[in-house]
């Protein structure tokens, strides 16, 4: 494939496929500046090493293992720096409607990300993106029947996170 | 909270993250794995260098003095030190050449992470050895000028190797009482390391 050729091709793939590179960096990166610059490495990346991408294969699946692979990296470089709470975290993200309220949503899903463990992160992302179990053992290394154990546990936790979190709540809810 | 309550939040991202739009990527500063092991990776090529420097130096010196046991044990020395500094970083250079961003994402991280360790561990090994290997280099600069020092004055390589004793011990007592930057790459490198182990395991949920 000449470079021009393949060049065109990688674009237009992280084009097409975009939103797999914004959402791992709204999982690994906690502020709207760092997300914009983890997003341009993970595209970097892809880049870089796309002439290890085989066509046969599904594109999605390698542009996840390279996206969480530089997420996972950033993260570590990252580890010391203070997590944005709540909405703050995610609603910084471009390109939304602007909004008057917080979105609760949002800040659910930021809240139980930044008490995730990176790898976990990882999991918890590919679920989310309702991934056939077979393409997230792929993507992660894992056996298929090792990621429903995984997904299982994970879920347990957040069912913990909650019910440690709930009488919190109750107090600031004066109830 | 449910992870399926996340869900919602979730489709709430995508549907913000369809309206960005990605800068084409062009040049640029290497991203993930391959820059976070860049330094390893120059580290190891100048290490290279050097071993083959000395491995060379070396090789002709105990050539050369075959004839004088000390300076030739100095000589050999000196040469597999050589040699092992070339032997540790090529193996460390293919390592890294081995990792990819498009592997496995727990495969990568265990490479990683046990790449780390051992490079840390293996610096270690030549800490020990540097507290001894200035010896041999003293016999070796003085055999240049035309002296056997362990012929001549074995007394001082005596006391040289007794000095080298008393730095090995302070080596040691340095590396447990303080906390230096080599320290706390251990503990990183094993923390990651433990990470990988249980997420791989399923303790970590």
């Amino acid at each position: 494939m000449a470079h021009e050729e393949r060049r065109r091709r990688c674009d237009a793939l992280l084009h097409e496929y975009r939103r797999i590179v914004f959402k791992v960096a709204a999982v690994y990166a906690y502020h709207a500046e760092d997300r914009r610059d983890l997003a341009q490495d993970i595209a970097l990346q892809v880049w870089r090493s796309f002439a290890s991408f085989d066509p046969a294969r599904p594109f999605a699946t390698w542009l996840y293992r390279v996206a969480l692979n530089v997420g996972l990296s950033h993260a570590r470089r990252e580890r010391d720096k203070p997590p944005m709470v709540g909405t703050e975290a995610l609603d910084g993200l471009e390109g939304g409607s602007p909004i008057a309220e917080p979105d609760e949503r949002l800040a659910l899903l930021a809240g139980a990300i930044e008490a995730l463990e990176p790898l976990e992160r990882a999991l918890a992302l590919l679920y989310l993106d309702e991934l056939p179990y077979r393409e997230i053992a792929s993507v992660l290394g894992l056996s298929e029947t090792n990621v429903g154990t995984r997904i299982a546990r994970l879920k347990q936790r957040l069912r913990r996170q909650m019910a440690a979190a709930a009488p919190d709540e109750e107090v600031r809810h004066g109830t | 909270m449910e992870l399926d309550d996340l869900k919602a939040g979730w489709v709430e991202l995508d549907r913000r993250v369809a309206a960005l739009e990605l800068i084409a990527p062009s040049r640029g500063a290497a991203a993930g794995v391959h820059a976070e092991l860049r330094p390893l990776a120059w580290g190891q090529a100048l290490q290279m260098m050097f071993g083959v420097l000395v491995a060379m130096v070396t090789g002709f010196f105990w050539v050369d003095h075959r004839d004088a046991a000390g300076l030739l044990v100095a000589g050999l020395l000196l040469h597999g030190y050589g040699i092992a500094m070339i032997v540790t970083a090529a193996r460390n250079l293919v390592l890294v050449a081995r990792t990819s961003e498009a592997q496995p994402v727990l495969a990568l991280q265990q490479r990683v992470a046990a790449l780390r360790a051992w490079r840390i561990r293996e610096g270690r090994w030549f800490g020990v050895l540097g507290c001894f290997i200035w010896v041999p280099m003293i016999i070796g600069a003085f055999g240049l000028l035309g002296i056997d020092l362990v012929t001549a004055c074995p007394w001082f390589v005596a006391l040289n190797l007794l000095v080298s004793c008393a730095f090995l011990g302070a080596y040691v007592t340095v590396s447990r009482l303080v906390k230096v930057p080599e320290g706390r790459a251990v503990r990183r490198a094993q923390e990651r390391l433990d990470e990988v182990a249980r997420f791989a395991g399923g303790n970590a949920v």
